[in-house]
């Protein structure tokens, strides 16, 4: 079921009524219609696939418990390596099997010997790697001892289920959210009427940027042999935002529908575009799960407690990491070595904790060095998303090899051109938008919040009524395929 | 949480309201006709209505109950029987087929007759109904699709009329809920989210001759006009065929002495309309000529 359904639209108002109206005296009733709700939700997509998410909630519940009554450090770890291995496992057969048969093949052709394998026609279960990293976290976190396993099965599965979150992030944190499945939640009605806003912000980035931009993205990169440098140029622009508009908005769509419900989530991304370097930008893109990579790679491989030498190394292994994570493709791991690139001369002359605060906080407009900075962070991700985009690494080079070309400084040309405009000018309002309210959790959470009512009204059925007219043709979540 | 219900419930009512108010003046949805059901078991617009099309084009039923302007009079009268081609909600009324017929062939008066949908033996239906005001001709708009949903045993249509070759029987349309669809065609904004976002997969259009691409099985379609031959009165009966017609059929319906016309293009693309593949305003007044063309020859 997508956040941008009908059947979503239908879906959420009756679990909310049976959430808070018929099962509100009884937690673990609560609970239970979470993980009821959540399956009814995952299995809309595919019913067969409720069974690795229960296999894996199992699992994890086993190893928790085990965990629990284990002090024998090699049978703690054992049961660690069972959790890990049956999650990546998992993880590992139906996202990267094909991957690494293919590159087997390749490999060995290369040195003159022909291996015949088939490829399988796998289906990759929808969210994988979002639910396998949680519930990872539950069993690293209880084996290192910073959370007391659960013994409630319902609530752990609620934990691993949860609908707002299960299919595309945040990753949560079994040390933020299941505790928050033991207490009985109470009806909150500005935690609610600001969760119904982001939700309303999320289907704006979502339905109009993302959807639209996404239109001409597709078209531009899918006829890049025939098109010129400026419109490449155009086609990364265009990319840029959708991928923007479409994972932050489901992020704010996932966070503000939790809300509703009782829930935080940890926030998803704050204003990426804004940053004034690459490690800005990563503190910004994502956070879920550049924070997990932080806590369950970077740190247990030394951090940078070893000098720069290590600093380097382990920087690199998390980027190339996180691209892998992404897909089963070498651009995205291009794309994660690009990053690790780019974050290089902040690690090496240890810059990479500048910037921590708001940009031009309090002002209207950025310095004209806070400008420039954030231009040239800008331009890096638009030129690394390329390789996010393309269809495989030929394609990404020549399609950066036509935008380096003398035909960058002709007029942008493509078919539906006449249909762009509106959209460009449109994200050009979202990214005003966006600036005048980055120094909150979403850019509309205090937008005309002390407005008369009628005018605070008017705002919001503006943007429903934007999201009804550039209603551009439905796109599935890019980040459903990680 | 009382509160918030309210407020959610009063922000939707309000948000409805709106939407009630842009949907009626920007006229986003198509004015639906009331119709009902003869008692020959035809489905019929009721006269004299007017609304609009999505693209704010007007559309009228006249006197008749049919789609377009009226003819001058019921003499020297011709037919013009279809679907949805015909029917033409889409284009405004002086682009309709019959209305372009009456230009150009002044001494004739032209009866238009169609509904979106509708299958051959639903033609030879509504021309049988339209015997007793003795046309001179009868111009059935056919597409081979038509004949293809005329058949129960190829494709079940419960919305049209359709012969089942097997029995000989013809099953007539069964209108359910009208009084619920013409209470719901009032509330324009619902409608409008219906139609746009329910069933928008499924009801894209209500050309649907791009599905019916299919092979065709001959033996039945012989069978069909063996039935249509034995059982209606044919002799005035012209067959004006699409210039995207399946050329095979065109030849057996030829084959069972039926009066033809075949409308031809070199570029058929350019009788079209833009994001739909009924005739626009051009293709109805190419296909006009043609057809004008081949009865100024034949009286």
């Amino acid at each position: 079921m997508f956040f941008n359904s009908i059947d979503f639209a239908i879906f959420l108002p009756i679990v909310f009524i049976l959430y808070w109206f018929v099962t509100n005296k009884n937690l673990k009733l609560q609970n239970f219609l979470i993980v009821a709700a959540s399956y009814l939700f995952y299995g809309w997509w595919d019913w067969r696939f409720l069974s690795l998410i229960l296999f894996s909630t199992i699992v994890d519940y086993l190893v928790g418990i085990g965990l629990l009554k284990q002090e024998n450090l090699t049978k703690r770890k054992i049961l660690l390596w069972t959790s890990i291995i049956v999650n990546l496992g998992f993880l590992g057969f139906f996202k990267y099997y094909n991957f690494f048969l293919d590159n087997f093949i390749t490999a060995f052709s290369f040195f003159g010997t022909e291996i015949k394998a088939n490829s399988l026609n796998i289906i990759l279960p929808v969210g994988i790697s979002f639910y396998t990293f949680q519930t990872l976290s539950y069993s690293i976190d209880v084996y290192k001892r910073k959370l007391e396993p659960t013994k409630d099965f319902i609530a752990f599965s609620a934990f691993v289920s949860f609908f707002p979150q299960l299919v595309a992030g945040p990753i949560e944190r079994a040390t933020h959210l299941l505790p928050q499945f033991y207490k009985k939640r109470t009806f909150d009605y500005s935690k609610a009427v600001d969760g119904m806003r982001q939700i309303l912000w999320g289907l704006f980035k979502k339905i109009v940027i993302a959807d639209n931009c996404a239109e001409f993205a597709n078209q531009i990169f899918n006829n890049s042999a025939d098109l010129n440098g400026s419109t490449l140029v155009l086609g990364a622009l265009f990319f840029t935002f959708q991928i923007y508009g479409d994972f932050s908005g489901y992020s704010d769509i996932a966070i503000g529908t939790s809300r509703l419900f009782g829930f935080d989530l940890m926030r998803n991304f704050n204003f990426p575009y804004f940053s004034r370097n690459i490690a800005e930008f990563w503190r910004r893109w994502h956070i879920s799960l550049s924070t997990w990579f932080r806590d369950y790679l970077y740190i247990p491989l030394g951090g940078s407690r070893g000098g720069t030498w290590m600093k380097v190394r382990n920087t690199f292994i998390i980027f190339l990491v996180s691209g892998f994570w992404h897909g089963a493709n070498w651009t995205f791991i291009i794309w994660g070595f690009l990053n690790a690139l780019y974050i290089m001369p902040s690690i090496i002359f240890n810059t990479h904790r500048n910037n921590l605060d708001i940009v031009a906080k309090g002002k209207y407009l950025p310095t004209i060095r806070e400008f420039f900075a954030i231009g040239i962070t800008f331009c890096l991700t638009v030129f690394a998303w390329i390789f996010f985009r393309a269809a495989n690494v030929t394609h990404a080079l020549s399609y950066i090899s036509e935008i380096f070309s003398s035909s960058l400084f002709t007029i942008p040309y493509f078919s539906g051109i006449g249909k762009a405009v509106p959209i460009i000018l449109l994200t050009i309002i979202f990214l005003i938008v966006e600036w005048l309210g980055r120094e909150q959790q979403y850019a509309i959470a205090h937008f005309g919040k002390k407005w008369y009512r009628p005018l605070r009204w008017s705002m919001y059925y503006s943007i429903i009524l934007a999201i009804f007219h550039f209603a551009g043709k439905e796109q599935q979540f890019i980040y459903f395929q990680f | 949480m009382k509160k918030f219900i309210i407020k959610v419930l009063l922000f939707i009512f309000f948000g409805y309201l709106l939407g009630e108010i842009i949907t009626r003046m920007y006229k986003l949805n198509i004015d639906v006709p009331n119709f009902y059901q003869d008692k020959d078991g035809l489905i019929k617009n009721k006269p004299n209505q007017t609304g609009y099309y999505i693209n704010g084009n007007k559309w009228i039923i006249n006197k008749y109950g049919q789609y377009g302007y009226e003819p001058k009079s019921l003499d020297s009268l011709i037919t013009v029987i279809g679907d949805s081609y015909i029917e033409s909600i889409m284009n405004p009324p002086a682009c309709h087929q019959a209305f372009f017929l009456a230009n150009m062939i002044g001494k004739y008066n032209f009866y238009p007759c169609a509904r979106s949908g509708a299958s051959f033996i639903e033609f030879m239906e509504m021309a049988k109904s339209l015997n007793h005001l003795n046309p001179i001709n009868q111009l059935l708009y056919v597409h081979h699709g038509d004949f293809i949903e005329s058949i129960t045993e190829i494709t079940n249509q419960p919305l049209t009329v359709q012969l089942s070759i097997s029995s000989n029987k013809i099953s007539f349309p069964k209108l359910t809920s009208n009084r619920f669809k013409d209470i719901l065609y009032n509330f324009k904004f619902a409608y409008f989210l219906y139609r746009n976002y329910l069933v928008k997969s499924t009801n894209v259009s209500t050309n649907n001759r791009d599905l019916k691409q299919t092979n065709i099985d001959y033996v039945k379609v012989q069978m069909l006009l063996d039935f249509v031959k034995k059982n209606y009165f044919t002799d005035n009966i012209i067959l004006v065929f699409s210039p995207d017609s399946d050329k095979n059929l065109i030849e057996l319906v030829k084959e069972n002495s039926f009066q033809t016309i075949e409308l031809k293009t070199t570029n058929y693309k350019s009788w079209q309309l833009d994001n739909d593949s009924h005739w626009s305003c051009n293709g109805q007044e190419e296909a006009a000529k043609q057809v004008s063309k081949y009865i100024d020859k034949s009286k």
